[in-house]
């Protein structure tokens, strides 16, 4: 009991704690590449408010600004004034420009029009970060229809195919980056608009909820729900898993703010060797509770300040809430594919309402299955009995089995199988490999001895391999078997990836690509999304062949140190995973760059367009 | 059609001072020769530097563009250490509707042989959206006989709106974005400092004798 308190009071401190520790980072400036066409830097769209109201909303792309000052509406001959606008306006203070007022990420105006009023005209101005300022911008709205129209961008002919992007040497290694270079939620962001990005988050978070992490929930979720009464209805389960589902949600979207705020890459704090420890061991804590040693609950002082009442109804809501806040902590560490993009993207962005709603939709998405078991849940499954009992203790070995994953990332490989060997010899026991049958032992009785006899087994393997110094828990014999081909078997078999650590060994390795294109591979060994793609993505054959053509060079920043910070900066990356592809005179293919969602899909695709005609 | 745009912005801001049959669509067709020679080798258009350097920088610039004012001494320094950079100017006044005022000035004070004495003082004043008093003044503190610069304002004004006209033209046909852009060598790029100038100067160096050996 008490060590639960504590144990989920450290973690709690420990990671907000880290959280504050962060300071911003430096404004993303431009390195050489050629600026964006207007409408990609400013994308203005207009939606209409009531019947006498169109918003105007332009999304700002990271590193462009739009000035306050030269916004401009007209209405045939008629000027209108400019409405207040609404964004996140900051003073520039420059003794080369003077004072202006900019907005950065996004900007609105909500202008009084009526849909019969005819074409509206729009104008704005705005600049790249240290780049370059685009002449005014006209466009025309649509009253009615609210279509976004222009006079036509100059193209560029094909005299301007006679210049090319310079490759600037910075502390980017001789790699000149491409405008684009905004990731998953940035390329949701340009399909479908922000409801694009938050459907994608639900879908996301519903994915995370068959992942290990959150089965934790699922015996904390009925707790809280069967605590109240002997048999809830499912109304009342309804109410308390949404409370509990909604608080996680909230949490999640803080961790975006967060995340927004700080401008770092939040995954490192995640994934720190404190915070898995801590959720480590809380996953032992469940499991031991799952064995029946003490029950769990929360500290009843904690759900007496929230709750005020402390009993009765609004404090069981309030401690379903409190439940579910706290929950969004242990799934935190298990950072996915998904979760790493979005941090990264808001840290890179800095767009605070989007982060917190794209990750409240996460949370949202995570928490669809909890809902459905906590109406449907409790009352469909019998009240009690042996197979609660087995439910129960398979829950145990899972949360003890994570425990053994998270702690897989900061333990030497050999130590880990010996873990995986000891799981696996108890989950024998327990399934009674060990214990006698009688003539008349049950046919069920009889599976769970074979059953346990097999894991008895495989964990004896496992100790041997161990012991061997083996490291796969799929080949633990490997050592053995492959005795005079060692060198032709694990990671000697992967593409080998050339390490970097400062700009000039970048310039260096790019410079030996010799006419082939190269790979920048940023990671870092407190990156699980990292370590799952070393292990599922790089090896598989199909990506081997894809890559062949490559110069793959790898940058690990798992020090975070000032030259991996400022190399990272530079490169434009807020943190690993990112994949960055550029060509053979070190310039970056727009549309390629990778961002947290590293897969065999994702990864073919940017390689095939390098590889394909430019 | 490309060109339009720009212009449209230009007289939507009030910027009426290059008269609309000037602007018309006639006009251009007439001056814009759009070719690379005429970009980099325009005989109208001022160039400083070395005028028989290996490497062409062609500046397209406004007088109103704070990033060309914080680039601006950077290629300064840049092309006068190396000391074999010919440098182009292309005054391409579109940021505000001042610009065409000091594009206008600058232009002119070429009759008296001082563009780089006009284009440094209108370069240094800090800020966008100039007044052209403003850049009247600075330009008299800088030593331009004003007398004079008025009197080949009205005399040649033909042949001032015709670069600007074929300036414009130009960055239209090169799909230019803003200002400011710099094409240096084989390389077309934007605001840089001086260390990023002095290696895209060597880098276009590089490549140029590398393409003729």
């Amino acid at each position: 009991m008490k060590s639960v308190r504590s144990a989920l009071a450290a973690t709690t401190l420990a990671l907000f704690a880290l959280l504050l520790t962060f300071p911003g980072f430096a404004q993303v400036t431009a390195s050489g590449a050629m600026p964006l066409q207007s409408d990609q830097a400013f994308r203005l769209a207009a939606t209409r408010v009531d019947d006498s109201h169109v918003r105007l909303e332009w999304a700002i792309a990271p590193g462009y600004y739009l000035y306050q000052g030269q916004f401009d509406l007209r209405l045939g001959e008629a000027q209108i004034a400019v409405p207040q606008a609404e964004g996140n306006p900051q003073s520039k203070d420059d003794p080369t420009f003077g004072v202006t007022t900019v907005y950065h990420d996004r900007a609105a105006l909500t202008v009084p029009l009526a849909s019969d009023a005819g074409s509206l005209e729009v104008h704005y101005q705005g600049c790249q970060e240290s780049g370059i300022c685009y002449p005014p911008q006209v466009r025309h709205v649509d009253a009615a229809t609210l279509a976004v129209s222009s006079d036509g961008e100059p193209a560029r002919s094909a005299l301007a195919q006679q210049w090319s992007a310079p490759v600037l040497e910075n502390s980017a290694g001789a790699i000149a980056i491409a405008a684009d270079s905004g990731g998953m939620v940035g390329s949701l962001l340009q399909r479908g608009g922000i409801p694009m990005v938050l459907a994608s988050f639900v879908l996301f978070g519903l994915l995370l909820a068959f992942t290990p992490c959150v089965f934790p929930m699922y015996p904390i979720l009925a707790g809280a729900i069967a605590r109240q009464g002997e048999r809830p209805a499912a109304l009342r389960g309804l109410t308390l898993s949404l409370a509990y589902v909604l608080a996680m949600a909230t949490a999640f979207g803080l961790l975006g703010v967060a995340a927004a705020w700080s401008g770092q890459n939040l995954q490192m704090v995640l994934q720190s060797p404190l915070a898995i420890s801590a959720v480590s061991g809380l996953f032992l804590i469940f499991a031991l509770s799952m064995f029946g040693m003490f029950e769990m609950q929360l500290p009843s002082a904690w759900v007496n300040s929230v709750g005020g009442i402390g009993r009765g109804r609004r404090g069981s809501l309030a401690s379903a809430a409190l439940l579910g806040f706290t929950s969004a902590l242990i799934v935190g560490p298990c950072v996915t594919a998904p979760l790493a993009g979005a941090l990264i993207y808001i840290a890179q962005t800095g767009d605070v309402a989007l982060g917190a709603m794209a990750l409240f939709a996460l949370g949202l998405g995570q928490g669809v299955p909890l809902i459905v078991f906590g109406t449907l849940g409790p009352r469909a499954l019998p009240r009690a009995g042996a197979w609660m009992k087995a439910v129960r203790r398979a829950f145990g070995f899972i949360f003890i089995a994570t425990s053994i994953w998270m702690l897989s990332r900061l333990l030497p490989a050999q130590a880990t199988l010996a873990l995986w060997a000891l799981l696996a010899i108890a989950v024998a026991v327990w399934l009674g490999a060990f214990d006698a049958l009688t003539s008349d032992s049950s046919g069920t009785k009889r599976t769970a001895k074979a059953t346990g006899l097999a894991a008895a087994l495989y964990g004896a393997v496992l100790a041997v391999g161990a012991a061997s110094g083996a490291d796969d828990p799929l080949r633990p014999l490997g050592r053995f078997v492959a005795a005079q081909t060692v060198e032709a078997t694990g990671k000697s078999e992967q593409t080998a990836f050339r390490s970097v650590g400062t700009p000039d060994e970048l310039r260096a390795q790019i410079a030996a690509a010799d006419g082939r294109p190269s790979l920048l591979y940023v990671t870092a060994d407190w990156c699980v999304t990292c370590s799952v793609i070393d292990r599922n993505v790089l090896p598989d054959p199909s990506i081997q062949a894809r890559l062949a053509g490559f110069n793959l060079i790898e940058l690990d920043v798992s020090e975070n140190s000032e030259m991996q910070r400022r190399m990272m900066r530079d490169l434009e990356v807020a943190g690993p995973p990112t994949m960055i592809f550029v060509d053979a005179d070190g310039r970056e293919k727009a549309g390629t760059r990778l961002i947290g969602d590293v897969n065999k899909t994702t990864l073919a695709a940017s390689a095939s367009r390098m590889t394909s005609a430019p | 059609m490309t060109g339009l745009s720009r212009r449209h912005a230009l007289f939507a801001f009030g910027g009426g001072i290059l008269a609309a049959p000037f602007m018309g669509r006639k006009a251009l067709a007439q001056f814009a020769d759009v070719s690379k020679e005429m970009i980099l080798n325009d005989p109208a258009a001022p160039v400083t530097g070395n005028s028989k350097g290996d490497v062409t920088i062609v500046a397209f610039l406004d007088y109103n563009c704070p990033y060309c004012k914080k680039s601006a001494p950077d290629l300064d320094r840049a092309v006068k250490e190396d000391g074999k950079v010919r440098l182009v100017y292309k005054d391409w006044p579109v940021i505000r509707p001042t610009s065409i005022d000091g594009a206008k000035l600058a232009l002119a004070a070429k009759y008296q042989d001082k563009y780089d004495t006009a284009h440094h003082a209108l370069m240094a004043i800090p800020g966008s959206g100039i007044s052209k008093d403003r850049m009247r003044k600075a330009l008299q503190a800088a030593g331009i006989d004003m007398r004079r610069l008025d009197a080949d304002m009205k005399a040649k004004s033909a042949e001032i709106e015709t670069i600007i006209q074929r300036n414009m033209a130009q960055a239209d046909a090169l799909g230019l974005t803003g200002t400011p852009t710099y094409l240096i060598g084989p390389f077309m790029t934007s605001t840089l400092d001086y260390k990023g100038f002095k290696q895209v100067i060597a880098d276009a160096r590089a490549k140029q004798n590398g393409a003729t050996q």
